[in-house]
């Protein structure tokens, strides 16, 4: 669940990014946020990720108030949320395999479950016959499809996709999107930032859009 | 942190520095030729000092006595020189020894020296080797004024000078290894820096996955104990072999000036352990510490 309470943020540099953000996104629920460059979409995602704090206001995600929350503690939340980034971020030394175990790992999870959980996981986003390969033998889409297998790795209950699809080609695209749909179906909260317009209308899903560092629309059956 | 967490950041340490072997190669290079530098200023300024200490060993005071003096006063004084804490090597040579001495340096001549054993004009003397030639002169006040002392010979200008060269050799020398101390860890510091720095995406995922600050540091700080330990080892077998090929060198080339002072050389053997202790030690100290606090500032994410 994520909730922003009256949430502003202005950088130090005096650009305002959001004003008076208010906003609700309830469990299991799949939402777009759109809008153009410099609408605030970056900014709405430090937030959610606890890179940033707000200037004013309240920013509560998957329980834990991020206003409150100790930098100590930040491991501990980021582990309950998956982030898949425009650019997969994935680590070129390591096999598809150990890029995905990479986010166990982490977590101190003890090699048994790895070797079960990591395989399951390739299965769901279809790549259980590239486990063995590097990332750089990848296409972009099957690239992106690893990153969301680790984001998927711990079973986090909020999935959050910055421009997922901006760096591979349109069949894909729809490719990933669908994955992202398919998830929410199994019940995690699935928040996608993009600026492609009519892969968000193929959708019909609550989409919502910043204009501004403001809330400009929030409905289900958007137009652009 | 669990024992299997824990032996995976080692392992994955390890994998690091072989994964980026340039940077790594890189590194245990710089590390390697700033050890060298400093060992070899160490070593040569370790030398200087046992050459200077056996040239000092070699001084001696003469001290010579009242010509009336009894034997009950050279018994008092060979217990008062005793007494004196800078002194070593305390030896009496009475008026007949010294005279016997030099008949025999006279050779053929020795018959003329003969008469001169009924009105020996040779004194009795004590010869005294000196434990720190900085103080010699107030140690030579110090006997001349013990009763039954007629005068001193020592060589206050020879001791003058090798004081000096101590005071200049030690004093420069800790100046020099301080200062490539300091560039050393300049230069390591700015290689771990752009080791940290080519990884900043995988401290990034790291982040971004909800590992601890401690998880992202602990390959690094492996990696640069053993970039550090095996740089120590290089550079300790580099100096070893070069310090030995040195000395043999100059056993072999006799018109060397230097040869004349080979036996004060220390053997490397009699260094080895404590300059290794102090590469090993300095080598993963500095790997800790640069690593430590130049991933630091990549965690603030």
């Amino acid at each position: 669940m994520i909730k922003f309470t009256d949430v502003s943020k202005c950088y130090a540099n005096g650009t305002e990014a959001l004003k008076d953000i208010n906003l609700e996104i309830k469990d299991g629920e799949f939402v777009f946020i759109v809008g153009a460059s410099g609408a605030g979409k970056s900014t709405l995602m430090k937030l959610i990720l606890r890179e940033e704090k707000p200037t004013s206001g309240e920013v509560e995600v998957n329980g834990y108030n991020l206003n409150r929350l100790k930098r100590r503690k930040i491991p501990k939340f980021r582990r309950t949320l998956g982030v898949v980034f425009q650019d997969f971020r994935l680590i070129p030394t390591m096999t598809v395999f150990d890029n995905v175990a990479f986010a166990l790992r982490v977590t101190n999870v003890s090699n048994r479950i790895i070797r079960r959980r990591v395989p399951y996981v390739l299965g769901l986003v279809g790549l259980s016959s590239k486990a063995r390969n590097y990332p750089t033998q990848l296409s972009g889409g099957e690239q992106q499809r690893v990153s969301l297998a680790r984001a998927l790795v711990n079973n986090p209950s909020l999935i959050i996709a910055d421009e997922p699809t901006g760096n591979i080609d349109p069949e894909m695209s729809l490719e990933i999107m669908e994955l992202l749909n398919e998830i929410n179906k199994y019940g995690t909260t699935v928040v996608v930032v993009t600026h492609e317009h009519d892969l968000v209308t193929k959708f019909n899903q609550r989409v919502l859009v910043l204009k501004e560092g403001e809330v400009d629309s929030d409905e289900l059956d958007w137009r652009p | 942190m669990k024992g299997s967490s824990f032996t995976y950041l080692i392992k994955e340490g390890a994998k690091n520095i072989w994964n980026n072997r340039l940077m790594s190669f890189a590194s245990v290079g710089v590390m390697v030729a700033c050890l060298l530098i400093v060992g070899a200023a160490m070593l040569f300024s370790i030398n200087v000092n046992s050459f200077v200490g056996y040239v000092e060993s070699q001084n001696e005071v003469v001290v010579f006595l009242d010509d009336d003096v009894t034997d009950q006063e050279i018994e008092d004084l060979r217990a008062q020189l005793g007494d004196n804490d800078n002194l070593s090597g305390i030896t009496f040579v009475s008026k007949e020894e010294a005279l016997l001495k030099e008949m025999e340096n006279m050779g053929d001549a020795a018959a003329l020296f003969d008469g001169l054993f009924k009105d020996n004009p040779l004194p009795d003397k004590f010869v005294v080797q000196l434990k720190n030639l900085e103080y010699i002169n107030d140690t030579v006040r110090d006997i001349e004024h013990l009763k039954g002392v007629e005068s001193t010979q020592a060589p206050r200008n020879v001791a003058d000078m090798l004081v000096n060269i101590r005071y200049a050799v030690s004093f420069a020398g800790s100046f020099i290894i301080l200062i490539l101390a300091v560039v050393t860890l300049i230069i390591i510091a700015n290689t771990i820096k752009l080791t940290v720095f080519s990884r900043r995406t995988e401290i990034n995922i790291m982040k971004y996955v909800g590992a601890t600050d401690s998880f992202i540091r602990l390959p690094f700080i492996a990696e640069g104990i053993i970039l550090g330990l095996i740089s120590a080892i290089v550079s300790f077998f580099i100096l070893w072999g070069a310090y030995n090929w040195l000395m043999s060198w100059l056993i072999a080339n006799p018109q060397s000036w230097l040869q004349s002072a080979y036996g004060s050389f220390v053997p490397f053997t009699q260094m080895a352990w404590p300059l290794f202790g102090g590469f090993a030690l300095g080598g993963s100290l500095i790997g800790v510490l640069g690593s430590f606090v130049f991933v630091r500032k990549h965690l603030r994410v």
